[in-house]
Formats: C-alpha cells, sequence, structure tokens
C-alpha cells in the first residue's frame, strides 16, 4: 500500500474515525509495525489531552419568548393589511366629500323645457345691444393723467 | 417544533456555548450568539428538520454569527495568544496546548471540533462549510504538524 495512503488511514485511525471493519484491515497490513501506529495514537490522545477542557457552561434557560414569535409569514400578512387599512384611510380623509349625497346624484333631473324659438331667437337683440356696448366700454384705454386738463380744472376753480 | 428545538438546546446547548465562548468569546457574548444560533434555527425549521446532524446544523450557525462579530470587532487579545499561555500543571502539555495554539486557525478548528466536540468528519464539514475531504486533508495536516513538534 503506497506509504502515504497507510499515513492518511493511521491518522484517521488516531482521531478515532475508522470504522471497525477498516480498522481491522489496517492493523493486519501494519502487522509487525504496530508502532507506527501508536505513535499517531500517542500524538492525537496528548493532543487531546492538551485542548483545555470543555468547562460545563451553566446554560441560561431556554427563552421563552421564542414561543411568541409569530411566523414571519404571517407577521408580514399583518403588515400588508395594516398599511393597505392605513392608504384608505388616508384616502378617505384626503378625498373632498361630496356636497351631494351620492344617491341624490342618481335622481333624475326635471326635465328643462326645449326652447321651440328659432336660432335668431338665442340672443334676442336687445342682449346682443348690450354686449357690444360692453365689449366697446372695456376696449377703450384707461384715463391718463393730463396736465393740460387739471389746468383747465384749476381755471375752473379745481376740484371741488 | 417547539419542544424539538428546547430538547436540542437541552442537549447541545452547554457545548455550543463552550465552543462559541471559546472561539468567538474576545469578540461577542456567548449567550447572544447562541440565543441568534436558536433564534435563526426556528426561523427555518425546514432546515433544521432536514439536517442530517442538527447539532452540526446549530454548530454552523453559532460559527457563522461568531465570525460576523468578529469581523465587526477588533481583537484586542488574539485567541493564539490566550491559548499559548502555558499551562503550570504539566509542561510538555503546555508544550502540545502551546503547538495547537500556534496552528493556523484553519488546521485548528476541525482539529478541536474533532477531539474536543467528538464530531464525526462529515459534522465538522457541515460546520465548516467546507467538502469532507479537506476537513480529512485539514486534520492530517494539524496531527502531522503536531507529531513534528512533539518529536
Amino acid at each position: 500500500m503506497d506509504a502515504a495512503i497507510l499515513e492518511r488511514l493511521m491518522i484517521d485511525d488516531a482521531l478515532g474515525a475508522l470504522s471497525p471493519d477498516v480498522r481491522a484491515l489496517l492493523q493486519a497490513h501494519l502487522s509487525g509495525r504496530e508502532s507506527e501506529l501508536a505513535q499517531w495514537h500517542r500524538v492525537a490522545d496528548t493532543a487531546k489531552l492538551a485542548l483545555p477542557p470543555a468547562t460545563v457552561e451553566s446554560l441560561p434557560p431556554f427563552p421563552r419568548r421564542f414561543g411568541w414569535r409569530m411566523a414571519p409569514s404571517l407577521a408580514m400578512g399583518l403588515a400588508a393589511a395594516a398599511v393597505l387599512l392605513l392608504g384608505i384611510g388616508i384616502g378617505w380623509r384626503v378625498a373632498p366629500s361630496p356636497s351631494v349625497p351620492i344617491a341624490a346624484a342618481h335622481t333624475p333631473a326635471p326635465p328643462r323645457p326645449v326652447a321651440t324659438a328659432g336660432v335668431t331667437d338665442f340672443w334676442s337683440s336687445n342682449r346682443l345691444v348690450a354686449v357690444a356696448l360692453d365689449t366697446e366700454r372695456h376696449a377703450q384705454p384707461a384715463p391718463h393723467w393730463n396736465p393740460s386738463t387739471n389746468n383747465d380744472i384749476q381755471s375752473m376753480g379745481g376740484v371741488r | 417544533m417547539m419542544r424539538d428545538i428546547e430538547q436540542l438546546y437541552q442537549d447541545h446547548g452547554p457545548a455550543m456555548l463552550s465552543y462559541v465562548r471559546r472561539t468567538f468569546g474576545w469578540c461577542a457574548s456567548a449567550e447572544d450568539v447562541l440565543q441568534e444560533t436558536f433564534l435563526q434555527a426556528l426561523r427555518r425549521p425546514r432546515d433544521l428538520q432536514e439536517a442530517v446532524s442538527p447539532r452540526a446544523y446549530l454548530f454552523g450557525i453559532a460559527r457563522h454569527i461568531g465570525q460576523t462579530a468578529a469581523r465587526r470587532h477588533r481583537p484586542t487579545a488574539s485567541l493564539e495568544s490566550i491559548d499559548a499561555r502555558p499551562a503550570k500543571v504539566n509542561d510538555a502539555l503546555a508544550d502540545v496546548r502551546r503547538a495547537i495554539a500556534e496552528l493556523s486557525p484553519t488546521l485548528r478548528e476541525p482539529l478541536e471540533l474533532r477531539l474536543r466536540e467528538q464530531m464525526t468528519y462529515e459534522e465538522i464539514a457541515k460546520v465548516l462549510e467546507i467538502p469532507l475531504g479537506t476537513v480529512r486533508s485539514r486534520l492530517h495536516n494539524a496531527v502531522r504538524q503536531l507529531r513534528q513538534t512533539m518529536q
């Protein structure tokens, strides 16, 4: 057997990692050379002794609050529902409330009288004249201060 | 599930607490790491149930948390310097202890898990998240180095 493989097997045996069958095979193979195996065992045993012993730790009590932790999916669902409700609430507060009840909005409006007059009567002649006058009045320039006018006013005795 | 994990806590908690205190005690509270370990295990119950070795799975989580704490923490005294303090009981053992402390962490960690925690190679591979062959070769190298030191 390859010396390197043999050495690896001996170290595994020293570390207690070989199955009984493999160990028996190894010992049979090493018949007459048991001292080599014993050396590896000595190294492993000494190392085990040299390692600081595992101190017996006083274990803190199992945290009971573990039991109260809700499942992550449930927590996520509750959080999503809370956000949704919050959004609905904010939307309801921000949106302008209708001044007319919705039910009233659906009530049909009273029928308007259908105009039976001709198109020319849509604007009466009086109305057309009033609009024209109004437009003209707005189109006139704003009055400016005129010194000559002021002098005329002064000569007439001023503004009373 | 709660009862199972509580049983795991009772069974492996002391060893885990000791391991965490020994390995990461310089940078984190062992109790905090232990608690966080079991919290994480509770968050992923399926992983714990499917784990071949729950002990190795829990040790792996604890090691992860400890390493995260170690990365955040700047050590004031390294683990090597603590472990390398000579024991007064037995000089020969003190030499071996020093030799173990002088091993690189990659070699020392699997050796300690094997000799102290009695973990199988598979469990060590799970804890350290390395292939089984790597565990074996690291253990071989560690023991070879110790033998050279002892000679």
